[in-house]
C-alpha cells in the first residue's frame, strides 16, 4: 500500500467536502436551473437522497471488511485482472473532470476579473499550486480543507445574506418546475458532484479510527446537498429561473449583485477569493487521487512521481476544446450527463462484487473452522 | 551549506516571482481612465443608435464650486454623443474623442430615450448584460424625449457629482412614491420572466421651467417676472406646476410589455401602482376632506401588511381579486374638522379608502384593457397555482388580461393624528 499518513475525522470530512462544492462556484448551479428550472434547488436534495441509499449500503460493507481496506485495496484483493481497468476507467474520468474543472476555472477568471490576461498567464501559477498541494499530499491538503471549510461557509453565507433584498421568493414557483420527472432525472445524473462518496471510499483507511467513516459519509453528503441547494435557491429567488438559467458564474454573480446602500457594495472580490481556493483545492484532491489510483493500479510503491506527469497531462488536455463554448457543451455532455456512471454507479457495482467476495471468503472461513 | 540550501532556493524563488507579481506589465493607471458615470441611449437612424456619456472629473472632485451637472462647475464632464451601430461600438467610438481609456466600471445610471423604448429596447439592452465593466446595480431610468436633452438641461439644485446625483435620485423616488426606482437587474428580469413586464422610473424635461431657464439666462426676465401658467398642480412628468429648480423632474412611470414601452404613468399612478406592488415605503398624500368642502387633508401611509392576491384560473374572465390593509396618519387638516372624534376619522378612513380603491382600479383596468400590461406583480404571486413550468407557460396570460375582471378592497386604518389633538381655533 502506498504511504499516505493518517487523517483526521474533521480533516478527511473537510477535505472530501471541499473537493465536492468547488463546482458549486462555477456553472453547476446554472445547470441545475437548466434541469430543473424553477425546483433546480430540490436537484441536489434528490441526489443527497441517492447518495445516502448508496452510502448507507456501501459504508458498513467498507468499514466491516478489514482494518485496512478500501476501494482500493479491496479491488487489488478481489478484481484480479480487472482491477487495473477499473482504476484506469475511473482515474481518466477523475482527469477529465479535473481538465473541465481547470479549464472552466481559467475561463471564468479571465471572463470576470483578469480579461486582460493571457490564459497561460493565469492556467501556470494555478497549475504549479495545485501541483505543490498534490505532490505535498493528502495529509498536508486535508489541513488546507480544514482551515478552508469555516472560512468558505462564512463566505457562502455572507454572500447569500447580502443579496437578500434581491429575493422573489415568487421565482420559487411553480413548485415542480420543468417537471416530476425532469427533477428525478437531474437527481441522478447530480450524482456525479458527490466525488466526496468516492474519495472517501478510498481514503477510508487513512481514518485514525475506521468507525467515524460512516458518519463522515452522511455529514458529508448533507453538506455538500446542502450547499448546493442552498446557492441554487439564492440563485434562482435573484435572478428568477429565466435569468438564472443564461448567468453561468452564479457566486460572482452574486458577488456582483450585493448592493446595500452606497457604502456597501462592490464586494465581488473578496468572494472571488474563495472560488479560486475551492478551486485550487479540488483540483489538488483530484490530481492527487488520479496519480494515487494510477500507482495503485500499476502497484507502484509510491504515487509521487506521477503527480507532474498528470499535471502536464492537464495542462496540454485543457487547451483541446477550442473556446470556452466548446468547453461548456462538453462538459454538459459527458461530465454533468454521464458522469455518476463512473464516479458512482461503478463503484457502487464494484462494491456489490466486493461484498459478494466478502461473503463467499467469510462463509470459507467458517468453514475452514468448523472442519477444523 | 547544505542548511543554506533550502532558504537560499526559496529567497531566489521568491526574487524569480516578484518582477511577476507586480503587474506592471498590464498595469492601467487610475489617472489613465474616463470614468464613464452615466449614458444616454437614444435611437439613431437607420437602425444606429446616439450613445451620450458623461464623464468623471477626478481634479473637480477635490474642490470646484456648486452649480450644475450640465458641465459648469460639474464634477462631470458636458455630455458626449456619438453615433454607432451597437453599444460596444459607441464606447469605442467614445474613445476617439476623450483623451483616456473609456472605463463603464463606474458607471450608476442608465437613461433610455423615447424613441428607442418606444421601438422595443430589448436589442439595444441586451449587450449590457453581457458587459463585464457594466452592473446590474445601475439605476435604469426613461424619458418620454431625448435621453441627451435630459443630460444638456440638467442643472442639479444642490448635487454637484453625477453619480450621486442619480443615486439620489433614485432614493429621493423611492421616498416620494411619485417615481418607481428601478435598477438594470430588476428591470431584467421582469422583462425575462412570463406573468409580469417591466417598469422604471421617468426623468423629463419640463419645457416651462427650461424657458423660464432661458429667459432668465438672457436677461429678458426677472425672477419676480415669471410666473406659474398652468392652472392646477401636475403630476404628469414634465409638466410640474413650478418656478425654479432643475429643469429636470424625476417623477411617474414608464410600463413595458414585452420589452416595448406601452404608456407612461404619471405620480400619483405610479404611486398606486407601487401600492398594488406592494412596494410603497411611508408616502405623503393628499386628499378632500370630507367633512369640509374645498379643504384638503393630508396624510402619511404605508402598508400595514403585504397585498393579499388571489387570482381564479378557473373563471372565464379570470377574476383578480386584491385586498390591501394600510395605515395612515394624519399629518395636516386645512379646515376646521375634528378628528379626534372617531366617527369622523371613520368618515376619512372610508373616504380615502375608496378613494384609492377608485385610482387604482382604473389604473389596473387601463393597465390589463387597454394594454394587456402587468407591471402589478399580481400575476407572478400566483405562480404557485402551477406546478410545472409548462403548465404555467401554457396560460395565454396577455389574453386573460384583456377581460380579467378586478375586484379591489382598499382598508386604511388611521393610527395617529400627528403632534395636535383638535384643529387650531381662529378668534
Amino acid at each position: 500500500m502506498i504511504k499516505t499518513g493518517h487523517l483526521g475525522r474533521i480533516e478527511l470530512l473537510s477535505l472530501i467536502f471541499i473537493a465536492s462544492i468547488a463546482d458549486a462556484a462555477l456553472i453547476y448551479p446554472q445547470q441545475l436551473v437548466h434541469y430543473g428550472s424553477s425546483a433546480g434547488w430540490m436537484i441536489p436534495l434528490i441526489s443527497m437522497l441517492i447518495c445516502f441509499g448508496i452510502w448507507a449500503w456501501v459504508g458498513p460493507v467498507l468499514v466491516k471488511a478489514g482494518p485496512k481496506a478500501d476501494f482500493v485495496s479491496l479491488a487489488r484483493r478481489f478484481l484480479g485482472p480487472f482491477c487495473l481497468p477499473i482504476l484506469l476507467i475511473i482515474s481518466i474520468y477523475l482527469l477529465l473532470d479535473m481538465t473541465t474543472l481547470v479549464r472552466g476555472f481559467v475561463e471564468a477568471v479571465i471572463s470576470t476579473v483578469l480579461p486582460r490576461s493571457p490564459i497561460s498567464f493565469v492556467t501556470i501559477p494555478f497549475m504549479l499550486m495545485v501541483l505543490q498541494f498534490a505532490y505535498t499530499g493528502v495529509e498536508g491538503l486535508s489541513r488546507v480543507a480544514w482551515l478552508m471549510t469555516p472560512l468558505t461557509m462564512i463566505s457562502f453565507l455572507a454572500l447569500l445574506v447580502l443579496n437578500t433584498n434581491w429575493w422573489t421568493v415568487e421565482y420559487l414557483f411553480p413548485f415542480f418546475g420543468n417537471g416530476i420527472w425532469m427533477l428525478l432525472k437531474g437527481g441522478g445524473m447530480f450524482t456525479c458532484v458527490f466525488t466526496n462518496l468516492f474519495l472517501l471510499m478510498v481514503l477510508l483507511s487513512r481514518l485514525r479510527d475506521r468507525k467515524n467513516a460512516i458518519r463522515i459519509g452522511y455529514w458529508s453528503i448533507l453538506l455538500v446537498a446542502l450547499v448546493y441547494t442552498v446557492i441554487t435557491l439564492v440563485f434562482i429567488m435573484a435572478f428568477s429561473p429565466d435569468g438564472a438559467l443564461r448567468s453561468p458564474y452564479p457566486m460572482y454573480q452574486l458577488g456582483r449583485l450585493i448592493y446595500i446602500g452606497r457604502f456597501i457594495q462592490r464586494l465581488e472580490a473578496l468572494f472571488v477569493f474563495v472560488w479560486v481556493t475551492l478551486a485550487l483545492m479540488k483540483a489538488s484532491v483530484l490530481l492527487w487521487a488520479i496519480s494515487y489510483l494510477i500507482a495503485s493500479a500499476f502497484r507502484m510503491p509510491v504515487n509521487r512521481p506521477l503527480v507532474f506527469p498528470l499535471g502536464v497531462i492537464v495542462y496540454s488536455l485543457m487547451f483541446l476544446p477550442a473556446s470556452f463554448v466548446e468547453m461548456l457543451e462538453l462538459n454538459n455532455l459527458y461530465i454533468v450527463q454521464w458522469g455518476f456512471l463512473f464516479i458512482i454507479v461503478l463503484p457502487l457495482l464494484t462494491m456489490i462484487f466486493f461484498r459478494i467476495r466478502l461473503k463467499k471468503e467469510a462463509r470459507a472461513d467458517a468453514e475452514v473452522e468448523k472442519t477444523a | 551549506m547544505q542548511k543554506l540550501k533550502k532558504p537560499l532556493s526559496f529567497l531566489l524563488l521568491i526574487a524569480l516571482i516578484s518582477p511577476l507579481l507586480i503587474g506592471c506589465y498590464d498595469r492601467i493607471e487610475l489617472e489613465g481612465i474616463a470614468f464613464v458615470v452615466a449614458i444616454g441611449i437614444d435611437k439613431g437612424p437607420n437602425e444606429t443608435l446616439d450613445l451620450t456619456a458623461r464623464i468623471a472629473i477626478p481634479s473637480e472632485m477635490s474642490g470646484g464650486t456648486a452649480g450644475g451637472d450640465s458641465g459648469k462647475g460639474s464634477q462631470s464632464s458636458k455630455p458626449i454623443t456619438v453615433r454607432a451601430h451597437t453599444f460596444s461600438e459607441a464606447v469605442t467610438l467614445l474613445n476617439t474623442t476623450v483623451e483616456r481609456r473609456v472605463s463603464l466600471l463606474h458607471l450608476t445610471s442608465i437613461l433610455i430615450g423615447d424613441s428607442l423604448s418606444k421601438d422595443g429596447l430589448f436589442a439595444q439592452l441586451r449587450p449590457l448584460l453581457r458587459n463585464r465593466e457594466l452592473r446590474r446595480t445601475v439605476t435604469v431610468a426613461f424619458t418620454p424625449g431625448s435621453a441627451r436633452d435630459v443630460f444638456l438641461f440638467n442643472e442639479p439644485v444642490m448635487e454637484k457629482s453625477a453619480s450621486r446625483w442619480y443615486e439620489a435620485v433614485h432614493e429621493v423616488g423611492r421616498y416620494t412614491g411619485l417615481g418607481a426606482p428601478r435598477n438594470l437587474h430588476d428591470f431584467f428580469v421582469s422583462i425575462q420572466s412570463p406573468m409580469e413586464d417591466a417598469f422604471a422610473p421617468v426623468i423629463a424635461v419640463n419645457k416651462a421651467v427650461l424657458k423660464q431657464s432661458e429667459q432668465k439666462s438672457s436677461g429678458s426676465a426677472k425672477q419676480a417676472e415669471l410666473t406659474i401658467k398652468q392652472a392646477e398642480p401636475s403630476f404628469i412628468p414634465g409638466k410640474t406646476a413650478r418656478i425654479g429648480g432643475n429643469t429636470l423632474e424625476f417623477l411617474g412611470g414608464a410600463v413595458f410589455k414585452e420589452g416595448k414601452l406601452v404608456t407612461y404613468i404619471d405620480g400619483i399612478q405610479t404611486r398606486m401602482m407601487l401600492m398594488i406592488r406592494g412596494e410603497l415605503t411611508r408616502t405623503q398624500m393628499d386628499f378632500s376632506d370630507p367633512l369640509e368642502k374645498g379643504k384638503y387633508v393630508a396624510l402619511e401611509i404605508k402598508h400595514a401588511r403585504e397585498p393579499i392576491v388571489k387570482v381564479d384560473y378557473s373563471k372565464r374572465p379570470v377574476e383578480v381579486n386584491l385586498v390591501q390593509k394600510l395605515e395612515g396618519d394624519l399629518i395636516g387638516v386645512q379646515g376646521a374638522s375634528d378628528y379626534t372624534v372617531t366617527r369622523n376619522l371613520h368618515i376619512l378612513e372610508k373616504l380615502i379608502s375608496n378613494k384609492l380603491k377608485e385610482k387604482q382600479l382604473d389604473l389596473i383596468l387601463e393597465m390589463f384593457h387597454e394594454h394587456q400590461a402587468e407591471p402589478f406583480g399580481i400575476f407572478k404571486k400566483t405562480r404557485s397555482h402551477f406546478l410545472t413550468m409548462q403548465q404555467m407557460k401554457e396560460v395565454d396570460f396577455r389574453e386573460l388580461l384583456k377581460d380579467a375582471k378586478v375586484s379591489l378592497k382598499v382598508d386604511l386604518k388611521m393610527r395617529r393624528l400627528g403632534v395636535q389633538l383638535g384643529p387650531a381655533q381662529e378668534r
